[in-house]
């Protein structure tokens, strides 16, 4: 007995002079808030070619320009903008967040000549015959979701934090297509790695999303998007993906570009001043 | 078949182990059979249209659907679209479906301030009453889901399951997705006032179900019929076993090769356990009515058997041919379920002729003795009704009023026939799987209530070509609009959708909801970008990836054959017109190519039917040596196939899978009696020499078993009317018709035509024999094969006399001629009391001859010396022989003048020398 006890006794004399070391446990919020922390900028502008992959295999390729550029109160403004095919070129999103989590948006189809403003529901619309919607090209918005932080993960083989992301309130609900989220995020590098998309009613997601090659070399600049984002339709069975060939962050936009009114004066050629953008060196 | 008979009945252990063990072998594999209907077995395999279907199927996706029916008069209410979308997430996921279509997910093209939303209109479900009332209107007012999503009144709904049905599916695919959406539907009925599936899968297991639910209402039915026909036939407990077993054994065997070759049970091929069981009673009623015969006379059961091979083994072969001959034509088909059904009937017609004749005589060497037990009692009762006054009054009344005045039954005949005749092209053709259930049954209800809520289950397919990227530019999509716009103004159809819809939809939101502006944009810029509020899988089922190929996708009701052709005719000629441009177009879907398959059926009726005809024309001229004979009874069997084509002109029924077996079929089966009766015609032909005495004494003989036959094979024909399919229906009422139109052939209209020739059989010929003497010595069959001489004295008048016969009296008026077959005779004189003998008479000499040519008075007796055969010839027997065989005829006369010629020489030579002898001598004839 006693030479049980003597062991025993050293090992508890150990512990209470070496003391419980508690690791931080980081909330769902905590982990969203940290991401976002770490992949804000004060602008980014991309180069991106957008392939649409159906199920018989046919395949579209689309460029377009992203610009992303907070106003004065902090509100996200996004700008996406056709360069090619040439039936297309000139088309233009424009979205601007709103303070208590709505926005606003601005289409424009040059083949029409006036820019059209989108209603709150098309959140949930396929943006541009891709299956991305207009919410998921969106930053994580963060005050119109609930997130609760589920046992961790991994993916790739790298170890994530599994997110679920449920709709804050009930516009939040009936403006958004999906009942809920899971995001995959990088524990290290807090970088989004995996979405799953769930709709109501079924616990199969819908849509897989998974972003590969973070500052990847490959990315003209650098770049706080995945280089290559591929979006799963499991109901469709189609494959949209968006390569980002060329990125600069930080770098100073013409305000211009976020004027609704300043949409309908695109014409070919126009792009040329956010082109030059990315001759520019990265800061 | 004698030898087959006898081997049969010594070797009956090994023949009953061998039928054991095969029915066994049979009974295991039937288990393993497959129950099948579909739509795909009304396609010929080579259909032209196939491969345009499939490229169409490839580009625009599955045309093959299930239909999920949801109504209820509060359909949009918050909980009950919860459900309902929650049904249209599991049917989604599974494995059979390729992509579905609903409220919630179907592009709801709307918008306000110029935007358009294409999200399906309940991608998320409002709980406002208010709002979901105008998401409900939204619905109605949306070209796309009106009818095809939802009713007018907008409190009915379908779900559209488009399936991913390969064609070589697996055979249960049908069946596990059907179980599979009704395990689904199950959880959710109580939520609806109506909640049902219908389209393809559905209707293929509900038929199959019919299928199977015949078989348990027909097989007893034909059993009774068959147990009433064998009773008031044979009155034998025992009778009525044997055709059961008989019945049994080869629908075992029959089920047991489909299994093996891998055709499925369906609702034609599943008639043919009934068919067997009618149709093959008759035959063992045959058999087992000589059997008694045989046994009355104190035969025992192995000289019975003998005695059935040598009294019907002939006729047996001989209808048990027809009959399987009748079936194999339905057969020469490009359709496939009617080549499965031809193939299967004539196997099972087959196998129960094999167990006919090889089974019966092992089981009846030790069962025959309970079958003749009361064989005196039995005879005499079966012989009562032969032998009854009505039977007497019946054939004398057709003797008098049809056989002795022959054109009084050709003309009743042609009366019937005739206005039949021009009546035929007024019958339609049809060829439709939905066709094939009675307008009462719950089935075709429940697809009516969705065609008339919403629409059809029919798709079309109107695909129109072009280059890639056409269907971009405006001017191309314009034309597509107009065709689009034409078609849904035609009633017939109950949706129609193109990418013109989409488009227009998307022009008329961003105008700002004007209806005048639901039109295609005139710039193709515009549309290029209109475009972009689409996914490719919103597009799919409308434009392929390229856009040089555009689809039209209708829906609608059409279920007679004959008008989805002239509908598809109708567009096919408006497009060839240029009304709209010129196109390059098809016309596709499932349901065309089952329609087009009419043609196949016109095709196969003609293939069939020509081919029985054929084949019936060529087994009677072998059998009975004559063309004419031949003729003839293709003339009187063809007559109720031409007054049920009358009859089914003037009813308006149609030509369908069923109705153009019975043709072929009925053929098959009633030339039987005309063969018994050709048969029994040539035996009393033989005995009593007279053709008139012929006739009346074979249909006397033939009166009872042919009414009994045929009124039991009519009855079981009707038999098939309880089946829950209209061609099966049709086809036994049909079948029963001509059956009965046969008896009436048969029996006065059979007899009026054979009366006019004689008839010989093969095996008469073969079993003639004749010596070559003959040949070698007489001048009437110079230049003459055996065969010719021997055809030709079996079709004349063979007299046979024994030994001090006195074929000839002196002094009596003669008008026939004598040619000695076989046998010696001589010819005498009574001179003062004493028979003086002028000359001996053999084999191939020729006497009487100046009678032939003028009537006059025997100038000697001739009397056979030993048994004797003697062809005789006068003018009426010479002219029928010119009306039976007018070659070999011909050959005669040219013998017979050369002949007479030579008895002018003799006559003139004797003249001048004065001769007296009253016979010439016959140096000329005996010398060649």
């Amino acid at each position: 007995m006693k030479q049980v006890l003597c062991p025993l006794l050293a090992l508890v004399c150990l512990l209470f002079t070496t003391g419980f070391r508690k690791a931080p446990y980081l909330s769902g919020d905590a982990i969203i808030s940290k991401m976002k922390d770490i992949h804000a900028t004060e602008s980014e502008v991309e180069l991106i070619k957008m392939v649409i992959v159906d199920e018989d295999g046919n395949t579209s390729i689309r460029q377009l320009i992203s610009v992303i550029k907070p106003d004065s109160n902090g509100n996200l403004r996004y700008l996406i903008r056709f360069l090619s095919p040439q039936d297309i070129q000139g088309v233009s999103l424009l979205t601007l967040d709103q303070t208590k989590g709505a926005s606003e948006q601005y289409l424009y189809l040059p083949a029409l000549g006036q820019p059209r403003k989108i209603t709150g529901d098309q959140k949930s619309g396929y943006f541009m015959g891709s299956d991305f919607t207009f919410e998921d090209l969106r930053k994580e918005a963060a005050a119109e979701h609930e997130y609760h932080r589920l046992m961790d993960d991994a993916v790739e083989g790298r170890d994530v934090y599994a997110i679920m992301s449920a709709p804050a309130g009930v516009d939040v609900q009936n403006a958004t297509g999906y009942a809920n989220r899971i995001l995959y995020i990088d524990k290290e590098t807090f970088d989004i790695l995996k979405i799953e998309f769930y709709e109501e009613g079924n616990t199969e997601p819908i849509k897989i999303f998974r972003g590969f090659d973070y500052n990847s070399p490959e990315i003209d600049g650098t770049s706080k998007r995945p280089q290559r984002a591929v979006m799963n339709n499991h109901i469709n069975k189609t494959t949209s993906m968006m390569i980002v060939l060329k990125s600069r962050l930080n770098v100073d936009i013409d305000e211009s570009l976020f004027d609704p009114e300043q949409l309908k004066s695109w014409e070919p050629g126009s792009d040329q001043p956010v082109l030059s953008l990315f001759e520019k060196t990265q800061k | 078949m004698r030898s087959l008979f006898k081997f049969c009945y010594n070797q009956a252990y090994a023949v009953l182990g061998l039928f054991l063990l095969l029915t066994a072998l049979a009974i295991w594999k039937t288990t393993q059979l497959e129950v099948s209907v579909s739509s795909d077995k009304l396609i010929p395999k080579d259909s032209p249209l196939r491969a345009e279907y499939e490229a169409v199927k490839k580009k625009f996706g599955s045309d093959q659907i299930a239909l999920i029916y949801a109504e209820d008069d509060a359909l949009f209410e918050y909980e009950r679209l919860k459900k309902l979308k929650a049904l249209s997430v599991e049917l989604n996921k599974l494995a059979q479906v390729q992509r579905t279509e609903s409220l919630f997910n179907v592009n709801n093209i709307s918008g306000s301030a110029g935007w358009v939303d294409t999200s399906p209109l309940l991608r998320s479900i409002p709980k406002s009453p208010k709002k979901l009332a105008k998401k409900q209107q939204q619905a109605i007012d949306n070209p796309l889901m009106l009818r095809n999503i939802i009713s007018p009144d907008g409190n009915a709904t379908l779900l559209t399951l488009y399936l991913d049905k390969p064609d070589d599916a697996d055979p249960l695919f049908d069946r596990e997705l059907y179980n599979a959406v009704e395990t689904l539907l199950q959880n959710y009925r109580d939520d609806f006032g109506q909640l049902y599936q219908v389209g393809s899968p559905a209707l293929h297991v509900w038929m199959a179900e019919y299928v199977l639910n015949d078989q348990k209402l027909l097989l007893p039915i034909a059993g009774f019929v068959l147990v009433l026909l064998i009773g008031f036939m044979m009155r034998s407990v025992q009778g009525c076993l044997i055709p059961i077993l008989n019945a049994f054994i080869s629908s075992a065997w029959t089920l047991g090769f489909m299994s093996l070759m891998g055709i499925p049970f369906n609702m034609l091929n599943s008639i043919v356990p009934a068919l067997i069981l009618i149709i093959g009673a008759t035959e063992d009623v045959h058999i087992l009515t000589e059997f008694k015969e045989a046994k009355a006379q104190g035969k025992n059961n192995f000289d019975s058997i003998q005695y059935i091979a040598h009294h019907i083994g002939l006729t047996l072969f001989l209808t048990g041919l027809t009959t399987v001959l009748g079936f194999a034509a339905t057969g020469l088909n490009a359709i496939t379920i009617m080549q499965e059904f031809g193939w299967t009937a004539a196997f099972g017609m087959l196998a129960r002729f094999i167990v006919s004749v090889s089974f019966l005589p092992a089981y009846l060497r030790f069962f025959g003795n309970f079958i003749g037990k009361k064989s005196e009692i039995s005879s005499t009762q079966q012989a009562k009704p032969i032998r009854s006054p009505l039977g007497d009054r019946v054939c004398q009344f057709l003797m008098d009023n049809f056989v002795e005045r022959p054109y009084s039954a050709i003309i009743l005949f042609s009366l019937i026939a005739l206005p039949c005749l021009f009546i035929i092209n007024k019958i339609s053709v049809s060829n439709d799987l939905i066709g094939f259930l009675k307008e009462d049954s719950p089935v075709v209800k429940k697809l009516d209530n969705v065609a008339e809520k919403l629409s059809g289950s029919k798709v079309i397919n109107i695909t129109l070509k072009g280059d890639p990227g056409d269907f971009k530019l405006a001017k191309k999509l314009k034309q597509l609009e107009s065709v689009t716009q034409w078609l849904r103004q035609d009633l017939r159809t109950d949706t129609v959708i193109s990418l013109a819809d989409h488009l227009s939809l998307v022009n008329q939101t961003m105008f700002g909801g004007d209806i005048k502006d639901r039109r295609i944009p005139d710039k193709d810029a515009l549309v290029a970008q209109y475009l972009i509020f689409f996914h490719r899988s919103d597009l799919k089922p409308y434009v392929t990836g390229d856009y040089s190929t555009a689809n039209i996708a209708i829906r609608c009701n059409i279920n007679d054959s004959n008008q989805l052709n002239q509908f598809v005719q109708e567009v096919k000629d408006t497009l060839n017109s240029g009304a709209f441009g010129l196109l390059s177009y098809s016309v596709t879907g499932k349901s065309v190519m089952v329609a087009a398959s009419v043609e196949k059926i016109i095709t196969g009726q003609i293939i069939s039917l020509s081919s029985m005809i054929g084949l019936l024309f060529i087994i009677v001229a072998i059998l009975f040596l004559s063309a004419r004979a031949a003729f003839l009874a293709v003339l009187s069997n063809l007559f109720p196939v031409v007054v049920v084509f009358g009859i089914m002109g003037f009813m308006g029924i149609s030509l369908n899978v069923g109705t153009c077996m019975v043709a072929a079929i009925t053929i098959g089966i009633a030339v039987d009696d005309t063969l018994h009766l050709m048969v029994r015609y040539n035996k009393d032909l033989k005995a009593l020499k007279n053709e008139h005495k012929a006739i009346h004494s074979s249909v006397r003989a033939e009166l009872f078993p042919v009414i009994t036959t045929s009124l039991g094979l009519a009855g079981g024909f009707i038999v098939l009317s309880f089946s829950s399919f209209v061609p099966v229906l049709q086809f036994g009422l049909l079948s029963a018709v001509v059956i009965f139109l046969a008896l009436l052939a048969d029996l006065i209209l059979t007899p009026v035509l054979f009366s006019t020739i004689r008839l010989i059989t093969l095996w008469d010929v073969m079993g003639f024999h004749l010596r070559q003497a003959l040949l070698e010595k007489s001048p009437m069959f110079a230049d003459m094969t055996k065969w010719q001489a021997k055809k030709l004295i079996l079709l004349g008048n063979l007299q046979e006399y024994d030994t001090n016969t006195t074929v000839i009296h002196e002094g009596d008026m003669g008008d026939s001629m004598y040619v000695v077959v076989d046998g010696e005779m001589e010819v005498s004189k009574q001179v003062n009391g004493q028979k003086v003998v002028f000359t001996q008479l053999g084999v191939g000499q020729v006497f009487g001859e100046v009678a032939l040519v003028s009537r006059i008075k025997r100038t000697a007796d001739v009397i056979a010396t030993q048994p004797t055969k003697t062809l005789v010839l006068d003018w009426e027997s010479l002219g029928k022989l010119q009306r039976s065989s007018p070659y070999l005829s011909s050959k005669l006369f040219l013998n017979l003048s050369k002949i007479l010629g030579m008895r002018l020489k003799d006559a003139n030579q004797k003249i001048e020398s004065k001769t007296t002898a009253p016979f010439p001598p016959r140096r000329d004839t005996q010398t060649r």
